[in-house]
């Protein structure tokens, strides 16, 4: 089963898009059965769905150095990694550093990335115009995903 | 090494706590060796004025994402004892089996991933991922175990939802308590005996280190005191946790932002040495025998001591979650609705012992069940001063060791103790000045 997974702190600026797409994802009806996960800020809790079998797509406010706004998807490897690489982190552990653990400890998860260009990402502040003006893009990349999943 | 010392282990921001290591020496006299927690309040206890009893467990599981289930049982214990209702046999069964989950999932994470690389000498965990491969899995698999422990029962592993005030809104089905019963009679204890066997090859590594003080934890004669009991003090014996203020005296002092707290000494512990000096002879035979052989014979006054105390708890929840879950098979799952009907209004203080230690919550209600006052005493508070007072007594006994060694003993000694600011204690910058 697809899970679809939101990575951010919903009272961060932009850092909220992840919780906010995956709410906006709970509306819909899909084609076969999806499990949507708000992972919040932990990336540690991500471990055991790295090292499972299922495929991964995750949701991210990530620093990619483009415009505010910019929708981004992508596969994760090694190579492209540094793009989420200190998008969350928490007790210490970025979603980069579990990553390549869950590597390390066997086969990792296939894993798409759709990632958002952040503005800002100040606590108590609301997503930024530049990101909503997006959101109708990161909707349609992410039903096209799940589309070819479902096929 | 110079009779002249000075050691300041330095914060770097981390979401769950800021901590520093201060230790001043001047011509050999040490006038300073503490703890300093810089972290700002929360003011939970404020926040839970004007609520009512159905939202205080909600609330005051999110004090904590690690111990949020012992927060969220003390809490109902709370809420349950200022409005008379009464439990089943069943519930409480079924939140012991949550306890041992969530002691035995942080026990582990601290015991292997916080402590073992001070041990073999690395800087982290992932370090150990190439050389140790087969322990991270090990403690990956224990705490999946656990995570499924709380999912099963409680609905999620982190800040359950189906434990409510007088019971759960949803009975596991017995299937699924069959399922959690192998995995842990097969796997489970697999996986203890790997991690207690790490361990044991790792005994040299563990510091020598001496220094008995008070050991306060919750107490039962019935059982190993983890989900309710009265409160034992190793000095003066037994109390009901209706006396805890006469028992923790928190106090404020100027390093720190989290109060400190003491009661026959000038400090006390708690946490897993402590509820292993003061209750050792409660656990499981199997877990006594794992202690005599990872040298932890009671009473231990060696605070690095404490991560082979968690491992020996570790098998002693996984046992006892097997005898608990044969129990409830055998008499079989009811269907029970929450008993949500409060009987009388008042004052309602509850304890649990949550991996760090002995933890208390104190509501008072009025007639409409809304919270008029809330007092939470964490345990990691509670270990401040004893921190304090055994790196005063450390230092001075090290001081010919070097800087890093000395530097590296006070972080492995803050770092035995779990507390919630382990995290940040672990990749701290160090910076001496001579």
């Amino acid at each position: 089963m697809l899970k679809i997974i939101s990575l951010g702190n919903e009272w961060r600026g932009d850092d909220s898009i992840g919780p906010y797409l995956l709410k906006k994802l709970e509306e819909l009806c899909f084609p076969v059965p999806i499990q949507l996960i708000n992972a919040g800020t932990d990336a540690f809790q991500l471990l055991d769905h790295l090292m499972g079998n299922e495929p991964l797509l995750i949701i991210d406010c990530a620093q990619m150095g483009k415009s505010a706004g910019t929708v981004c998807k992508f596969h994760l490897t090694e190579a492209n990694i540094h793009s989420v690489d200190n998008a969350i982190s928490l007790h210490g552990f970025s979603f980069g550093e579990m990553w390549r653990m869950a590597g390390r400890l066997g086969d990792v998860a296939p894993c798409t990335i759709l990632g958002i260009e952040p503005e800002q990402i100040e606590f108590g502040k609301p997503l930024s115009e530049a990101v909503q003006a997006h959101i109708p893009q990161a909707m349609q990349l992410l039903q096209e995903e799940i589309n070819q999943y479902a096929n | 090494m110079s009779r002249d010392l000075s050691i300041d282990v330095h914060h770097i921001t981390r979401v769950e706590g800021h901590g520093n290591i201060v230790v001043d020496m001047k011509n050999g006299e040490l006038r300073k060796a503490q703890l300093d927690i810089v972290e700002p309040p929360r003011f939970f206890e404020a926040m839970m004025k004007g609520r009512s009893f159905h939202e205080a467990a909600i609330i005051t599981s999110r004090i904590c994402g690690i111990c949020s289930l012992g927060h969220q049982m003390t809490s109902l214990k709370a809420t349950e004892a200022a409005l008379g209702l009464e439990l089943s046999e069943q519930t409480i069964k079924l939140r012991k089996l949550l306890v041992h989950g969530s002691t035995f999932q942080s026990n582990v994470l601290h015991a292997l991933f916080l402590a073992t690389p001070d041990f073999l000498n690395v800087g982290s965990v992932f370090p150990l991922v190439e050389t140790h491969k087969e322990v991270v899995l090990a403690a990956l698999r224990l705490k999946r175990l656990a995570n499924e422990m709380g999912e099963i029962i409680s609905g999620r592993a982190v800040h359950p939802i189906s434990c409510v005030p007088g019971g759960f809104t949803q009975i596991p089905t017995e299937d699924k308590l069959k399922y959690l019963k192998e995995q842990l009679e097969t796997q489970g204890l697999k996986d203890v005996a790997f991690v207690a066997e790490v361990l044991k090859s790792l005994a040299g590594e563990i510091p020598v280190f001496k220094r008995e003080t008070e050991y306060i934890s919750v107490y039962s004669d019935e059982e190993y005191g983890l989900y309710d009991g009265q409160i034992c003090s190793s000095d003066s014996g037994l109390y009901p946790v209706e006396d805890y203020l006469s028992v923790t005296n928190e106090f404020v002092v100027a390093h720190s932002s989290s109060k400190h707290a003491r009661f026959n000494r000038s400090s006390y512990m708690v946490g897993a040495l402590a509820r292993f000096n003061n209750s050792h002879k409660l656990l499981k035979p199997e877990a006594r025998d794992l202690a005599a052989s990872l040298g932890l014979v009671a009473p231990n006054f060696n605070p690095y001591m404490i991560t082979v105390a968690q491992v020996v708890e570790v098998l002693h929840c996984v046992l006892d979650s097997i005898d608990l879950l044969d129990d409830l098979l055998t008499t079989g799952l009811k269907q029970e609705k929450p008993n949500q009907q409060p009987t009388k209004y008042g004052r309602g203080i509850a304890t649990t012992e949550v991996p760090r230690g002995i933890l208390f919550h104190d509501y008072t209600y009025n007639r409409q069940g809304i919270i008029e006052a809330a007092n939470c005493i964490i345990p990691t508070g509670q270990n401040l001063a004893n921190i304090d007072d055994d790196m005063k007594k450390l230092v001075p006994e090290i001081l010919d060791q070097g800087k890093d060694t000395i530097t590296k003993k006070l972080e492995m000694l803050v770092r035995a103790y779990d507390p919630c600011i382990s995290c940040s204690v672990h990749m701290l910058d160090v910076e001496f000045v001579e």
